[in-house]
């Protein structure tokens, strides 16, 4: 389990780190504010749709190959990347934008479930006494339905 | 707990929970009109198990002047449904002569599957009598061998 965490949590990682060199370069030709720090809203609207692109390639990836083994997230990542690199005003925003989805999709499970055991309280153990009820209250008429299940396999 | 009673049983015309049909008129079949031999609505409190080593066997008389058996390639069917009426299974579909032997293990017809006939059930055997001929419920015989399960009287 720890292990799975932790391929969970590196892999994005690595991918990121080794995004940032391409995506650096493309954010030097297009950078999303200028010198007087003005907002670019073009290259903001491609990174949003890049990122809204994410989902339509996840589910065509799992739509159409779900047997390849291939996660439809890292699928939206690897091709978020690869648009990354390819440079030019719209093209490397619009693969940013899907790489961030992606990448924050990836994360998201473990997170959640690192964090949702934190503050949940353990699951309570029945008592034999509370156990005892539960057997001795069964219905009579699930008595037949059981004894033919276990003895003729009728269900 | 009451405890479970699992016995052999013979399900057949002198049963109280059987109940023959009328006779069909003298020379009415026309090959394809089923006649009703008799109906089992299984009592409250019981519960019949058929399995794919019981057995079915059946003498059939039409209701001509001059008594006599039906023919070979009388049709029969025998219908399980539901304790509302609503839903129906057939469980034989065969021809006469496939249950004229009444004591020849070898010979003897035999269900496909193994199923419960569960309180409020019924059974109903229909008879489809060839062209000229009729159906006597009254003076026909039938026994299906298959297992009783109900519960044991607390002492």
């Amino acid at each position: 389990m720890r292990n799975r965490i932790f391929h969970l949590i590196m892999i994005p990682l690595a991918l990121l780190v080794s995004g940032v060199k391409g995506l650096k370069a493309s954010y030097q030709q297009s950078p999303l504010a200028d010198e007087t720090g003005a907002v670019d809203l073009n290259r903001l609207m491609w990174l949003g749709a890049g990122a809204g692109s994410k989902g339509i390639v996840a589910g065509m990836v799992g739509g159409l190959a779900p047997q390849a083994g291939i996660a439809p997230d890292m699928a939206g990542a690897f091709i978020g990347f690869w648009l990354a690199q390819q440079g030019g005003q719209w093209i490397s925003p619009f693969g940013e934008g899907m790489l961030i989805a992606s990448i924050g999709q990836l994360v998201r499970q473990p997170i959640e479930g690192i964090f949702g055991q934190i503050g949940k309280p353990a699951a309570a153990t029945p008592t034999p006494s509370e156990t005892a009820t539960k057997t001795q209250t069964a219905n009579p008429s699930n008595d037949v339905d059981t004894y033919l299940a276990a003895t003729y396999g009728i269900v | 707990m009451k405890k479970t009673i699992d016995v052999p049983y013979s399900l057949n015309e002198s049963k109280p929970n059987w109940t023959a049909h009328a006779a069909s008129t003298a020379s009415s079949g026309d090959g394809s009109t089923e006649a009703e031999l008799g109906t089992f609505l299984c009592p409250v409190g019981l519960t019949l198990v058929v399995l794919p080593i019981s057995t079915l066997a059946a003498y059939l008389s039409d209701n001509e002047a001059t008594p006599a058996e039906l023919g070979d390639g009388t049709p029969i069917r025998i219908v399980h449904t539901d304790s509302a009426g609503s839903f129906s299974i057939d469980r034989i579909n065969t021809v006469y002569a496939r249950l004229k032997d009444f004591a020849d293990q070898n010979k003897m017809k035999r269900f496909e599957a193994k199923f419960a006939i569960a309180e409020k059930e019924k059974l109903i055997v229909y008879v489809t009598p060839l062209t000229g001929y009729s159906l006597k419920p009254a003076s026909s015989r039938f026994e299906i061998a298959c297992r009783a399960v109900s519960k044991l009287l607390s002492i």
